[in-house]
């Protein structure tokens, strides 16, 4: 490899700090280096970030090369900065500290003592480490990737190297001395010691001139004033949970912060660390039992703490092409769903609707209007049908979830509970599993054995999102941006059919209708699907893996799920106006539906809300800004599944198909009140607005004559109930 | 050469061909360090270390090659850092280790300890074949002590004597003694088992190749290069420099009390059975001793047959597949109507057959002090930088015999919820969520569960089997015991043995016909009310009895399968 020529690189380096510049929105130049060098020198400002994507785009050789030497460059940066400082002073400056002061009495002393004809630097004499009041850092590049901590290998020393992790540990920050200043107690004049690693060997004897030539023998006694000192800060950082490989203990890497880069994380925080990967120096009695192992830190050069929504974007970014192709395939819903908890086999309505919860809807916030876009689910079911299971899966797959189980949840462990500090008294809150899974989803299995008192405590929460404190002093409202998904079981454990939906769920209305969907999920005796049912897990067993479905594609994997999901999170679809029609349309035949066959469900303006929240999620699931017409079509079709799920299993009795006849006895029978005769003309009228034909009015009014319910007159005007 | 004679220097120069050779031999004739002691062996001798994978500690850079400069004559020599923690101290040379030509490259060292719950029967096996060769080989390496007296001095005489005395020590004084030496920590803990065992050995393992296959909670075989230069130990530096780093401690503990292998290879092992190896799966009389097996089960049981075949299946049950939430072949069981009599330890008595009968297992009484003062999960402790073992830290197929019939009522703390939760999740998942402070991370286990309680357990299980005791069994029982113990004879003993891990090894294929009648069990069932579970049970149970017969293909099991369907 050819050694690169320093001083045309210092050349280079020089001009790009100088003229480095973007235009603004305005089209004005900013000098943005150049900008910063003017604080800096005027000591307003003590780090310097280079950002490598301009480096890159002034020189890319450049920009190469000093990832690659990052140390190198970082002092040929310091170097050079250094040397143009005084350019960009633009007037007096203000001594910041002691330092400030010592530093400048040193360059005045130097002037005085020098000699006429000496052409000199007045800072030459002073290690460069100590006049430096500034310091350099390296952005990355966007073009780099963040390595995982398990992939920082021994190909990386000497390189900038951007990591991803959590901080499990931080020491103090300390004072770690930067350059050691001495005095001699002989001659008095000052020797300085730049000290780069973790410890030093302090000079004794003085190295002056006069000391040497006198023999004097000098003692040199350290200044700590004089000296100069560093922030300085140890972090170690662990592997996320999702880059250990199965089997694995998580990593951790050791960073060095010095300077600006302390102070900016604590532990269990996402960091995101830009530095130096370097093999650890040892020196002293470590390095003199001649350890030929040696440890290695990061220099940390950019520490950044990330929030959740910086981390799910990246997320997104790792699901490859041939991922995202795969996956935006025509049946990709259907198929999305049945990935689903694969081991648990049919309910593909149920799996489709859960796939809409994780995705969520989206949010409207205006004017202090806030209308969630969050999916509640209630899955109601016999025992054995797996609904621990779903929950379960889903518990898992959300990237952030809580799972409790009714029984042992009150509502304070739900919401908030206020605590007293045993160690100060003070009053402190406390999250509940609502709190904790704010953004996610919260599972609460076996709802139906919750108190009554303790399931009104989320109320609150499932339809305003926040949770209200009111205790002991605290009064405060919390965020629970929160999907429920809750499974219960029926009344007497196993639904019976003889009783009504009411009897079974016995459930408040007022919290029934906070759900969006509400499952009933039935384990009836059915031979088909029981073989079915059978031959799925024979197949499992046999072959380790689900049977494969028609277009003969095995699951998707949890990983691939978790990234699209959170791809489709980052979607906001809105509703076109051309569809609010076709809403407000559907909407009404849903609540006149729902007054004519004695709905057991409640239809309310929630469902209304629900279709929508349905709908911008199945946009989201597309990839798409824009709610179409077929999206809002399976929101409602799902709700009349769901729906059709709790009322199915009222009318089988006897396993009958919903006969329009009945349909229209009711209607009838409505008409009638407390008549006992009711005109043909007005029946005709009623049914046909309720969308049955005059035939069908007619074939239900003979089959009930024959039943003796009633008597038609000789004109075929009139019924009378008998 | 034979291949334990080599030393870090010779190995290195040769090392692919010499590796390939390795591979290709028998490992036996290399001393195995669970069972050796220390002071028979020396400082670079290829020693054999079996253990299972306890911690991971994050890799360390070693200098590949270096070149060091002879002050004499100026001559540069590259050498090599591989396999040793210490070079040489020769005065006439001089070493720059941050030169430009000094490589370093990763290494990964893994701390392993000996397998946890292994059952005495096989300690005494190894114990007995390991001595047998120490002595041959004692009688060799003297033999080339004398012969190279010169050219080993040096390495034999780093092995000082305050480290021989250290071992010494290690090996003839309880714990105790031990105690005083390291005096912040008791030894138990400090080696970190999950069970104690006294002598229980732990090292420090460091892989330079293909660490990427090495699993956590795995059992390995590891040949390597033994170091026990006490200058590795954290007691060498002085206290002054790193007084209170706890993570220094622990990461460098005595090589007394945790040798360091430099590992040449290493292989996974499937089981802990020693006396498997080598027998023919096929002419193995699986009927015979099936039968045999049958008859002591049944009468340990008090008579109860078919809960002897449930316990015999699940004495050979593991998890044979693995998919998101579902693990597959996990047969726990619980043996509800345990007799509990004043004068009668039913279940430990049963364990101590157990015991005899399986290589590893663990008993544990479900007390309420049990469950809220042992450490069930382990848990990283991120002050000393490990992972701090809990009792739940198996290795694959170790049996944990929970004795419900010992729990009293009472309450249980925090972290007592916390250990039932944990075992009602590792019973239903066979999956156990490490506790890493600021994330959990799930590690798969494969413990089978044995359940013994009064009525049915709190804890969940695969299959109940309510246990029907025969009256005259339970009032003779202590002779039913002495009986069976005279029924096992050694050999018989050691046919059972094998028995019960090479059912294991049977391959298993589900014919059609049984399948289709298995389905229509089903639906049957359904039509009584059973559930889905039920039919996954069904399929691991026709499964297990199958390869208990050590048939391929088995039709007829599945009459006796219905037949004793009762749970």
């Amino acid at each position: 490899m050819a050694k690169r020529d320093y001083d045309k690189d210092a050349v280079t380096i020089q001009s790009f700090l100088r003229e480095f510049n973007i235009e603004d929105s305005k089209g004005n130049k900013v000098f943005k280096y150049a900008d910063q060098l003017t604080k800096l020198a005027h000591r307003e400002k003590v780090g310097l970030y280079v950002e490598l994507d301009d480096v890159n785009d002034f020189d890319e050789d450049l920009c190469g090369a000093i990832i690659n030497n990052t140390r190198r460059y970082s002092k040929l940066f310091a170097d050079i900065v250094y040397s143009i400082l005084p350019d960009f002073i633009q007037h007096e400056i203000q001594p910041v500290d002691a330092l400030d002061v010592y530093i400048e009495h040193r360059k005045l002393m130097e002037q005085r003592i020098r000699q006429p004809n000496e052409h000199r630097d007045p800072n030459n004499k002073f290690p460069p480490e100590l006049m430096r009041r500034f310091e350099i850092y390296f952005k990355k590049s966007s073009l780099s990737k963040t390595l995982p901590i398990r992939e920082v290998k021994a190909e990386s020393i000497g390189k900038l190297v951007t990591v991803r992790g959590i901080v499990t540990r931080c020491t103090e920050v300390k004072p770690i001395m930067c350059v050691a200043t001495y005095t001699c107690d002989q001659c008095g004049s000052e020797t300085y010691q730049p000290v780069a690693s973790m410890s030093f060997m302090p000079i004794i004897m003085c190295p002056s001139d006069d000391c040497k030539v006198n023999k004097s023998g000098g003692r040199l006694y350290l200044q700590t004033r004089a000296s100069k000192f560093v922030k300085f800060q140890e972090l170690k950082i662990q592997e996320h949970s999702d880059q250990v490989p199965v089997g694995h203990i998580p990593r951790t890497l050791t960073i060095f912060c010095r300077g600006e880069n302390t102070r900016q994380t604590l532990p269990g925080d996402q960091v995101a660390i830009t530095g130096v990967f370097l093999p650890l120096a040892r020196v002293g009695f470590k390095q003199m039992i001649g350890g030929l192992l040696s440890e290695t830190y990061i220099e940390a050069h950019y520490v950044v703490s990330l929030n959740k929504a910086v981390e799910d974007e990246n997320a997104s970014n790792l699901l490859t092409q041939e991922e995202l192709n795969a996956l935006t395939q025509e049946d990709f819903y259907t198929k999305l769903a049945s990935s689903l908890a694969p081991e648990i086999y049919g309910h593909l309505d149920v799996k489709k609707a859960l796939l809409l919860l994780l995705v969520g809807g989206v949010d409207k916030n205006s004017d202090g209007m806030k209308i969630r876009g969050n999916i509640n689910i209630c899955l109601m079911g016999d025992p054995g049908v797996a609904k621990s299971q779903l929950l379960n899966y889903i518990d898992r797959l959300a990237p952030r979830s809580q799972y409790t189980t009714g029984r042992g949840s009150s509502g304070v462990g739900l919401t908030a509970a206020v605590m007293k500090d045993p160690l100060t008294g003070e009053m402190m809150l406390e999250g509940g599993a609502l709190v904790l899974a704010d953004q996610g989803v919260c599972c609460i299995d076996e709802f139906d054995k919750m108190a009554d008192a303790d399931r009104t405590a989320i109320h609150e929460v499932m339809e305003q999102q926040t949770i209200s404190i009111a205790k002991a002093g605290i009064m405060t409202t919390l965020n629970a941006r929160v999907s429920i998904l809750a499974a219960a079981n029926p009344a007497y454990g196993r639904y019976n059919p003889k009783r009504t939906i009411e009897q079974n769920i016995q459930l408040p209305a007022a919290l029934l209708s906070r759900f969006d969907l509400l499952w009933l999920l039935r384990d009836k005796a059915d031979r088909e699907n029981d073989l079915k049912l059978a031959e799925h897990i024979t197949y499992v067993h046999q072959h380790s893996m689900q049977p494969q479905n028609e277009n003969k594609e095995p699951a998707l994997d949890m990983t691939v799920m978790r990234k699209y999901i959170a791809l489709c999170k980052l979607k906001q679809p809105s509703i076109p106006e051309s569809l609010t029609e076709y809403l407000v349309g559907a909407y009404v035949d849903l609540r006149r539906e729902a007054r004519n066959s004695r709905d057991m469900t409640f239809t309310s303006a929630r469902n209304l809300l629900g279709i929508l929240r349905l709908a911008t999620a199945l946009a989201r699931l597309r990839l798409s800004n824009v709610v179409e017409k077929d999206d809002v079509k399976e929101a409602i079709r799902l709700l009349e599944m769901s729906k059709d799920s709790l009322n199915h299993s009222i009318e089988h009795k006897g396993f009958k198909p919903p006969s329009i006849n009945e349909k229209i006895f009711s209607i009838i029978r409505e008409l009638a009140g407390e008549e006992t005769t009711v005109k043909i003309d007005e029946i005709v009228a009623k049914c046909v607005s309720k969308g049955y034909n005059p035939q069908q009015v007619d074939t239900c009014i003979e089959e009930y004559e024959e039943l003796n319910i009633w008597h038609v007159n000789q004109s075929k005007t009139k019924i009378t109930f008998v | 050469m034979d291949l334990t004679q080599y030393t870090p220097e010779t190995w290195i120069q040769n090392e692919e061909v010499l590796l390939n050779q390795l591979q290709n031999s028998s490992w036996k004739s290399f001393p195995l360090l669970n069972q050796v002691a220390f002071d028979s062996l020396k400082d670079g001798q290829i020693v054999r270390f079996v253990g299972m994978i306890q911690d991971m500690h994050s890799p360390e850079y070693y200098i590949e090659s270096y070149v060091s400069v002879n002050n004499e004559t100026q001559e540069k020599n590259i050498k090599s850092g591989k396999y040793i923690d210490f070079i040489k101290p020769e005065d006439i040379e001089s070493v720059n280790f941050y030169g430009e030509d000094t490589v370093r490259k990763e290494l990964h060292t893994f701390y392993a300890i000996s397998t946890p719950a292994e059952n005495q029967w096989v300690k005494d096996i190894e114990r007995i074949e390991s001595n047998l060769r120490v002595d041959t080989l004692r009688g060799n390496s003297q033999k080339r002590t004398l012969d190279e007296a010169c050219s080993s001095s040096d390495l034999g005489t780093s092995y000082t004597n305050e480290d021989r005395s250290n071992s010494c020590k290690k090996h003839c004084t309880k714990p105790t003694n031990l105690n005083e030496k390291s005096n912040q920590n008791v030894p138990i803990e400090h080696l970190n088992f999950p069970i104690e065992d006294e002598n229980g050995k732990a090292c420090l393992i460091k892989v330079y190749n293909n660490e990427g296959n090495i699993k956590l909670n795995h059992i390995y075989e590891f040949i390597g290069f033994l170091s026990v230069n006490p200058r590795l130990s954290h007691e060498s530096i002085p206290p002054e420099e790193y007084e209170t780093d706890i993570e220094m401690q622990m990461h460098n503990p005595p090589p007394s009390l945790i040798p360091r292998i430099h590992c040449l290879c290493y292989k996974p092992l499937t089981h802990q059975n020693p006396l498997v190896d080598g027998v023919d799966l096929n002419n193995f009389k699986f009927m015979d001793i099936r039968k045999d097996l049958m008859i002591l089960l049944t009468q340990l049981l008090l008579g109860d047959e078919v809960a002897a075949e449930y316990l015999l299946c699940h004495l050979i049950s593991e998890v044979y597949i693995r998919k998101d939430l579902m693990a597959l072949g996990k047969f726990s069981l619980n043996l509800s109507n345990i007799p509990v009599l004043e004068n009668l330890n039913y279940v430990e008595k049963l364990y101590e057959f157990i015991q005899l009968l399986i290589p590893k297992s663990h008993y544990l009484p479900l007390t309420i002090e049990n469950l809220n003062n042992i450490t069930f999960v382990p848990k990283k402790d991120y002050e000393s930088d490990r992972l701090v073992s809990g009792l739940l830290q198996l290795s694959a197929n170790t049996s944990l015999v929970l004795d419900e019939t010992k729990l009293q009522p009472g309450k249980l703390d925090q972290a007592g919820l916390g250990a039932v939760n944990s075992l009602v999740n590792l019973i239903k998942t066979q999956k156990m969520s490490y506790d890493f402070n600021y994330y959990p991370v799930e590690f798969d286990c494969d413990i089978p569960c044995l359940i013994t309680s009064e009525f049915k357990s709190m804890l969940p299980s695969d299959c109940h089997v309510i246990l029907k005791p025969e009256e005259s069994h339970i009032s003779t029982f202590n002779e039913v015991v002495e009986a069976a113990k005279h029924f096992l004879k050694p050999d018989l003993l050691n046919e059972i043995r094998k028995y019960l891990t090479l059912a294991r090894m049977v391959t298993y294929k589900l014919g059609d016909n049984v399948q289709t009648l298995i389905q229509n069990k089903f639906v049957e069932m359904r039509q009584q009310g059973g559930n889905p579970d039920d039919l996954h049970n069904l399929l691991v149970l026709n499964r297990l009895i199958c390869l208990s017969y050590g048939r391929i293909h088995w039709m007829t099991s599945l009459g006796l399968l219905l037949l004793s369907w009762r749970s």
